[in-house]
Parts: C-alpha cells; sequence; structure tokens
C-alpha cells in the first residue's frame, strides 16, 4: 500500500530570489531538525540545466509509539539522512527536485518530487508556482502497522510543507533585505 | 546580518565545505542564474571539499547506502529517465 500527498503553493517572491534561496535554506529558524546539508555531486548538462546531488541529515522526528516499537527491535532512529536531486533550468525558468530518505529504508520510503515555475500573476508580479508531490511507502511489520505509519506519514507531511514553505520564505525575505546579494 | 550556512555532516570538512559554497552561491546568482555561466567555476575549490567527503562518507558508512539508493527506482523523473539524471 502507498500514500500519496499532493499539494500546490504560490510563492510571492520572483524565479531568482527563489532558485538562489532552494540552495540556500538551510539553516532556517523553521528547520531546526536540519543538522548538515553536503554537496555530493554537480554539473551542468548539455541544456544549460544545473545538476545537484544533496545529502541532509535530519535529526528523527518520530512519534512516541513508533520510537518504542523500533527500540524493542534495536532500531534506533536519532537520525535521518536524505537524498535530494535538483535540476535547475535558468532559461525555462523551472525547477525539478526530489527528495527520498536513503536509511531506514526497510521501515518507511519516503520520497518527495517537486516542480518550480517562475511565472506573473494577473497583477504582472512575479511569482513561482509550486507543486509537490510525496510518497509513503511502509514495509516495517505487519499490515495494521505499514498503515498506521503511512497514515502518520501523510498526515505529518501537511505540517512538514507548510513549515517548509516558512523557512523558503524566510530566506527569501532576508535575501530581498540585502538586496539579492548573498553575503 | 549575513546568511548563516549549513554545516557538513563530517565536521573535518566544514572548512573546504564553506569555501566551495560561497564560490558556488556568487557563481550561482550572479553568473549561472542570469545566463552568463555556462561551466562551474568553482571546480577546484570542489575537488578539495569532495575529496575530504569521499573519506567520510567511506568511513561513517554512508557510501553503501548512497550507492543503493541510486539503485532503487525513483518514483518519478520529472519526465525524464534515470540515467538523464545521473
Amino acid at each position: 500500500m502507498v500514500k500519496f500527498y499532493r499539494s500546490t503553493y504560490t510563492h510571492d517572491h520572483d524565479f531568482k530570489t527563489f532558485s538562489v534561496a532552494y540552495f540556500l535554506r538551510y539553516p532556517n529558524p523553521y528547520a531546526k531538525h536540519v543538522v548538515s546539508v553536503d554537496t555530493l555531486s554537480r554539473h551542468i548538462d548539455d541544456e544549460g540545466r544545473l545538476h545537484t546531488l544533496r545529502l541532509i541529515v535530519k535529526k528523527g522526528k518520530l512519534p512516541r509509539w513508533c520510537k518504542m516499537l523500533f527500540a524493542s527491535s534495536g532500531i534506533n532512529i536519532s537520525e535521518s539522512m536524505v537524498l535530494e536531486t535538483s535540476i535547475i533550468d535558468p532559461k525555462s525558468q523551472e525547477i525539478w527536485t526530489e527528495s527520498k530518505n536513503i536509511d531506514f529504508t526497510r521501515i518507511m520510503r519516503v520520497v518527495e518530487t517537486a516542480t518550480y515555475k517562475g511565472d506573473i500573476d494577473v497583477n504582472k508580479k512575479p511569482i513561482v508556482k509550486a507543486f509537490t508531490t510525496v510518497w509513503f511507502l511502509s514495509s516495517f511489520g505487519f499490515e495494521s502497522m505499514k498503515d498506521r505509519m503511512e497514515t502518520w506519514g501523510q498526515r505529518k507531511m501537511g505540517e512538514n510543507i507548510h513549515r517548509s514553505r516558512m523557512g523558503m520564505g524566510f530566506v527569501m525575505d532576508r535575501l530581498r533585505e540585502q538586496g539579492g546579494k548573498i553575503k | 546580518m549575513g546568511n548563516l550556512m549549513s554545516a557538513s555532516f563530517a565536521p573535518e570538512c566544514n572548512k573546504a565545505k564553506a569555501k566551495y559554497d560561497e564560490c558556488f552561491n556568487e557563481w550561482y546568482s550572479e553568473k549561472f542564474l542570469k545566463g552568463k555561466g555556462v561551466y562551474n567555476e568553482c571546480e577546484e575549490l570542489w575537488d578539495e571539499y569532495k575529496e575530504c567527503l569521499g573519506k567520510a562518507l567511506t568511513t561513517r558508512g554512508i557510501q553503501n547506502m548512497l550507492d543503493k539508493s541510486r539503485e532503487d527506482a525513483p518514483f518519478e523523473v520529472g519526465g525524464r529517465t534515470k540515467e538523464e539524471l545521473e
């Protein structure tokens, strides 16, 4: 059984500010669980798109019943690692990303893909439209437990996406105050 | 106040990472996004950071997980094949 979550959102910033903030979004006050961000590989393809692979380490946030369950199985989750792929096309003003956990995959796989597109709104103000899909796939234990994990993951996602938007907004506002310059 | 920079998962790589990130962010915002940069100018700084990371990933046993993860079929590839993403 796979559960998924879809959402759309419009960021009230121009594509360039959004793109700069994308790589600089950690740390921010809405992502205190992010421990580290490392760039594993990066290249520009023939069409001028920038491909980046990053490793993001997050402090685990699991419900208590979950932690107890894993502890009884001898698994201690305190941190989790996410592999983030991004492709940025400055010409078409599009960003495509995929994030997935690389540890504890036998318990639950969470894969998030997002596309961001620079556009203008009805008042000709620049905006960025975001489309996000998150899949949850659990393979731990009995069917009822899988269902519980996947439902928990799906519920938690709305909250997580909200926080990540707040974080992006915070970083973009800071960039705007600095006139778009990285300091 | 300047931007806070993220840390490396391996503290010994923080210095090399900071130098690379600073170079990349400047190139990315001032050249790449403005359509002026067709190649990454921070390659030299990147080598030092990459070497440090490579060692840290292996000694901490993360490299195995990364290799395994890359073998997994992606759920969706944004209209692109897996090979194109590599």
